[in-house]
């Protein structure tokens, strides 16, 4: 998987919400773009922005008064550890085949998607827009997001999947 | 990968559990060991989080006409920088071109403050004029006027020095900060907690009929047509009347009315009462929704208006709002206690759920959360048969769409303060009528 959605995603994961990742990898590959530092590879420019990346998401969560972030900084190195090893699929080739699999998967699982990754609703609201119970929302969100999965590995070019 | 790595339903479950912010201390402690010993349970926090990206990123595209073009990326192929900060700046511009300029766009302004919370529905106008309905807390914000246009309505922000105004009911704000920092309240209610500014360039903040000169403090602004009321929590405040120029300097806990037709002096803030009792009789003052006099065969009651509000999403959600602002024109103000209810008669013409709610605030006028409970469909609803509904306040639970702001807010109005209370059903008009609300201890 590659940096910008790799950045953007583990902003979502301090931040459990997806615009607000966004924004934060913009600042983030602004401040890369204009920091006074050489960076003598890839690898070195990467680590640099996740870490600021890390400071900028935990700034956020005090400044929002937002509890603290779940994963501790163990778990999120070890979750990074596994991104270094995971495909080298461009995000636009994913994004093409994720909306080829989001189309063919069905209208429920297209709108409790939307409304937990694009609304940023909680599982709670979701639940409540819905008019279903909370197990029943993790249950069907659990099974979109394996259905997804399992579908991108499908139509992943061969030797990319993870 | 082994057959033990693999997760079962339950460790699925719990792996969303932590990602939505709701498990307890101990099913998150499982899942971080989880997480930390399985390599599938690793991957699969990979593949969620990049799917939420994606799916923001193909909603926000479609939300924008997006024309298809391909997202670029960051490749790796190269182990040079240089390809590196170049796809960067191409994932901007991309960003940029789906929609999601702001923040990009304003860092070439003056950004001045930043959105730290909010809740229903709210707009803010950029100095461009642009009209955004979806701005979102993190936000950050250049000159510009929000506006809260529900009763249930919130949003705060904090200006660069960590100064924060909160903005609720309905109301509209413009706000700037060239050199010093302005606030022109057109109508509704403001909370401001001021930091220290300097002697030559305190906050001004601009009513119809008044202008309120702040140093640093707490303080509450009410702004109406032809009246504006400043309470003072702490510190003092310098307010100057419009129509003659007459000054003069409000002490902490004490308010003043500003009104041609009043005398501006200072008045002790007023004690808090814990009963109070709609007068609809009396006419709409502090209502919002169709207000109907009493006739000779009905009391006189105020009925539901529709508000519509597109949702960032594109859906559009229809809400039939009635609601009251018990402390309008400078009433005591209400506080609930543990043992407190809303006893509330009214008639539908189509019995529908009720949602009922509170809006409550600290005594400083900070915001303290929305409350609400939803009474379903029972045979207490007839058609156009007026029915009685006793609500304890104990029964109400935080607004679910503020669940991410939940630690940081009471978990039950007891012990707070009413700004608003509010009814309202959803996507189709029950032709709800409100005859009379009361709020009481039993």
């Amino acid at each position: 998987m590659q940096s910008r959605t790799r950045l953007s995603a583990t902003a979502w994961l301090m931040t459990r919400d997806t615009h607000i990742a966004e924004d934060i990898f913009q600042n983030v590959a602004i401040k890369a773009m204009t920091v006074n530092s050489k960076f003598e590879n890839k690898a070195v420019l990467v680590s640099w922005c996740l870490v600021t990346l890390r400071h900028e998401c935990l700034d956020w969560l005090k400044k929002s008064k937002r509890e603290l972030p779940l994963l501790d900084n163990q778990t999120l190195e070890l979750i990074d550890a596994q991104w270094e090893l995971s495909s080298s699929v461009t995000t636009g080739s994913k994004l093409d085949i994720l909306r080829d699999c989001m189309s063919s998967a069905g209208a429920e699982v297209q709108t409790i998607m939307r409304m937990r990754y694009f609304e940023n609703l909680s599982c709670t609201e979701v639940a409540s827009r819905l008019g279903t119970n909370l197990t029943t929302v993790y249950k069907r969100l659990s099974r979109a997001h394996m259905g997804l999965k399992a579908c991108v590995e499908r139509k992943l070019p061969i030797g990319a999947s993870e | 990968m082994t057959a033990s790595h693999v997760l079962t339903d339950d460790q699925l479950v719990l792996l969303l559990k932590l990602l939505d912010g709701n498990c307890t201390a101990a099913q998150r402690h499982s899942a971080l060991e989880l997480i930390q010993a399985n390599p599938h349970a690793k991957e699969i926090l990979i593949s969620i989080s990049e799917q939420s990206i994606l799916i923001a990123d193909i909603h926000r595209m479609a939300a924008d006409n997006y024309s298809g073009a391909p997202i670029s990326e960051l490749t790796s192929s190269s182990a040079k920088v240089l390809p590196l900060l170049l796809a960067i700046a191409a994932g901007l511009l991309i960003a940029a071109s789906i929609g999601w300029w702001l923040n990009a766009f304003a860092d070439r302004r003056a950004l001045i403050a930043q959105v730290t919370g909010m809740n229903g529905a709210v707009l803010w106008t950029g100095d461009s004029g642009q009209i955004l309905n979806s701005i979102r807390v993190g936000q950050k914000l250049t000159g510009g006027t929000l506006e809260s246009l529900t009763p249930d309505a919130w949003i705060e922000i904090a200006f660069n020095d960590g100064s924060q105004v909160s903005i609720s009911g309905n109301s509209r704000v413009t706000f700037s900060d060239l050199g010093h920092k302005q606030l022109h309240v057109h109508n509704g209610a403001i909370s401001a907690d001021v930091r220290k500014q300097a002697a030559d360039h305190p906050m001004l903040v601009h009513t119809n009929t008044a202008t309120f000169e702040v140093l640093g403090t707490q303080l509450l602004v009410q702004s109406e047509i032809a009246s504006s009321t400043l309470s003072v929590i702490e510190g003092a405040v310098k307010a100057t009347r419009i129509s003659d120029n007459q000054s003069i300097n409000v002490p902490a806990q004490h308010r003043v009315i500003a009104a041609y037709d009043q005398q501006l002096i200072p008045q002790k803030l007023p004690d808090a009462i814990n009963n109070w009792r709609s007068a609809l009789n009396s006419g709409s003052q502090g209502c919002y929704g169709k207000w109907k006099p009493a006739s000779s065969d009905q009391h006189a009651s105020l009925g539901t208006i529709p508000f519509n509000f597109k949702l960032p999403s594109g859906q559009v959600l229809n809400l039939f709002v009635a609601a009251f602002e018990p402390s309008f024109d400078n009433r005591p103000p209400i506080k609930v206690l543990s043992d407190s209810a809303i006893t509330v008669r009214a008639q539908m013409s189509s019995p529908q759920y009720l949602w009922c709610g509170v809006t409550m605030q600290h005594s400083n006028g900070e915001f303290a959360g929305k409350f609400q409970l939803m009474h379903p469909t029972t045979q207490e609803f007839k058609n156009n048969v007026p029915f009685e509904l006793k609500l304890k306040l104990n029964d109400f639970q935080l607004d679910p769409s503020l669940e991410s702001l939940k630690r940081g807010l009471p978990p039950t109005p007891a012990d707070l303060y009413v700004e608003s209370i509010w009814f309202h059903t959803l996507e189709q008009n029950a032709g709800l009528e409100l005859f009379e609300v009361r709020v009481s201890v039993d």
